[in-house]
């Protein structure tokens, strides 16, 4: 595999925005009751990933952070949540539940854009920012879209408005439910991309690792790679130190302006 | 004495009974990432108290006059009104303090999900002027409320032993709160069957 597939893979998959980086929560849980509604906001916040990643990388590394971040919000509303609302309300003839109406703006301050935004697309060249942009909204989208099927037949007892069975659990449909669900999605990812060798994690390497939200590719063998990941999102301390990371990414710890 | 009581009353329902964070997710990823950091996190709930009540304030001031336009104008409106906060917010902070930390803390407690959302609510609940200050205010403490419960849970998980490899980290986090959050949907009285 090459090292972009790697690249590509480590960033939708092992580095899942909202399975591991705890990014996007919100929209995973207010956005994902039906698969329609999934569908629109994978959309909507692709679209913004991958607008605000180009820019940052493109116009925006000399501009001081506390400009850039209000800078992504006005890119995503103004730029794509707005005008894809006021397209489907007035153009179309597709009928948004009024929970949608409100979430499809929410999108322009989702978390994965700042996060992306700030702590890779800033310190890389356009072409590696789109990249990880790309794999970002490939994973998150895969995300919500299955959320969105699933909590929809549980929850509604149908898929994609089509009635399938009388058996429904409504509550599926509320937060919890899909909570849930990334808890299950997150430790599959994990059961599936551990080898026999990796069930003795030897917690000395792991220590040593850095950790790498910006896709670090350091080894040949995938395993390899997704030990490694795997090692950095093993406890919550790990997973809050890429919350440092951003921190720091903000505050000057890390960045190449202001 | 009545504008008061009303402040009070959606102040405490916003907190408890529809918290914000655990029964519709705003915020959460904020909630999660940030809670067991103390410092950080003190910091971050008093910005999102501060920005969601000026917010809340301020949006319904305007939502008098834009009450007729389509959601698509609405957000374009919030969204402006939520960016000239945080301008005017982080222009005078870097002024006095010009401390990068809280700088960068500031940007992250204006714009998310949970402030943005809050003039939204107060529009479709048709909130008063006190009703809206209670919903700000409201918000902040969910967010307080939301991530300390988070908090306490992140550092049981991390010490907690007995939980599979497979479960640890993200997975048992995310487990956690869903749990939170099934409590919180019982003060709402939903049926969940």
């Amino acid at each position: 595999m090459s090292d972009k597939n790697k690249s590509f893979l480590t960033g939708s998959v092992l580095n899942n925005p909202v399975l591991f980086q705890c990014v996007g929560i919100c929209t995973a849980v207010a956005g994902t009751s039906a698969l329609k509604d999934a569908f629109f906001i994978s959309v909507v916040l692709a679209a913004n990933l991958i607008v605000c990643c180009f820019i940052a990388s493109a116009f925006l590394k000399k501009v001081p952070r506390y400009i850039r971040i209000a800078v992504y919000l006005v890119i995503g509303l103004a730029g794509i949540c707005c005008p894809v609302l006021w397209f489907i309300e007035n153009r179309t003839f597709i009928e948004l539940s009024l929970g949608m109406k409100i979430i499809l703006p929410l999108t322009a301050v989702n978390s994965v854009t700042a996060v992306h935004c700030e702590t890779y697309a800033v310190k890389h060249d356009v072409r590696s920012a789109v990249n990880d942009a790309l794999s970002a909204a490939l994973g998150t989208s895969a995300v919500l879209i299955i959320c969105g099927i699933i909590r929809e037949i549980i929850g509604s007892g149908s898929i994609a408005g089509t009635k399938l069975s009388s058996f429904r659990i409504s509550g599926f449909a509320m937060p919890f439910g899909c909570l849930i669900l990334l808890g299950f999605f997150a430790s599959f990812l994990k059961l599936i991309f551990r080898t026999p060798s990796h069930r003795k994690p030897d917690t000395a390497h792991a220590e040593k690792q850095p950790l790498e939200t910006d896709i670090g590719v350091e080894t040949e063998e995938i395993p390899e790679q997704v030990e490694l990941n795997i090692a950095d999102y093993d406890d919550i301390d790990r997973i809050l130190s890429s919350t440092d990371e951003f921190l720091k990414s903000l505050t000057g710890g890390g960045g190449d302006s202001e | 004495m009545k504008v008061i009581s009303d402040l009070l009353i959606t102040a405490l329902y916003t907190v408890f009974v529809q918290n914000l964070v655990m029964s519709s997710g705003l915020g959460m990823s904020e909630a999660m990432r940030i809670s067991p950091r103390p410092n950080t996190f003190i910091k971050l709930a008093v910005m999102i108290s501060g920005f969601s009540t000026v917010t809340s304030v301020l949006c319904y001031l305007v939502s008098v006059h834009v009450g007729g336009y389509s959601h698509a104008i609405r957000a374009l409106i919030y969204g402006g009104v939520l960016t000239g906060v945080y301008f005017i917010v982080a222009w005078v902070v870097n002024i006095i303090t010009g401390d990068k930390e809280t700088m960068g803390i500031l940007g992250i407690a204006a714009l998310n999900t949970l402030v943005f959302a809050v003039p939204y609510i107060n529009d479709s609940a048709a909130y008063s002027l006190a009703d809206s200050i209670g919903s700000g205010l409201g918000a902040g403490f969910a967010f307080i409320l939301a991530a300390a419960l988070i908090g306490s849970g992140a550092r049981a998980i991390e010490k907690n032993d007995r939980i599979p490899r497979v479960f640890k980290g993200t997975p048992a986090m995310f487990f956690y709160v869903a749990m939170i959050s099934l409590g919180f949907v019982g003060f709402t009285g939903t049926q969940i069957f």
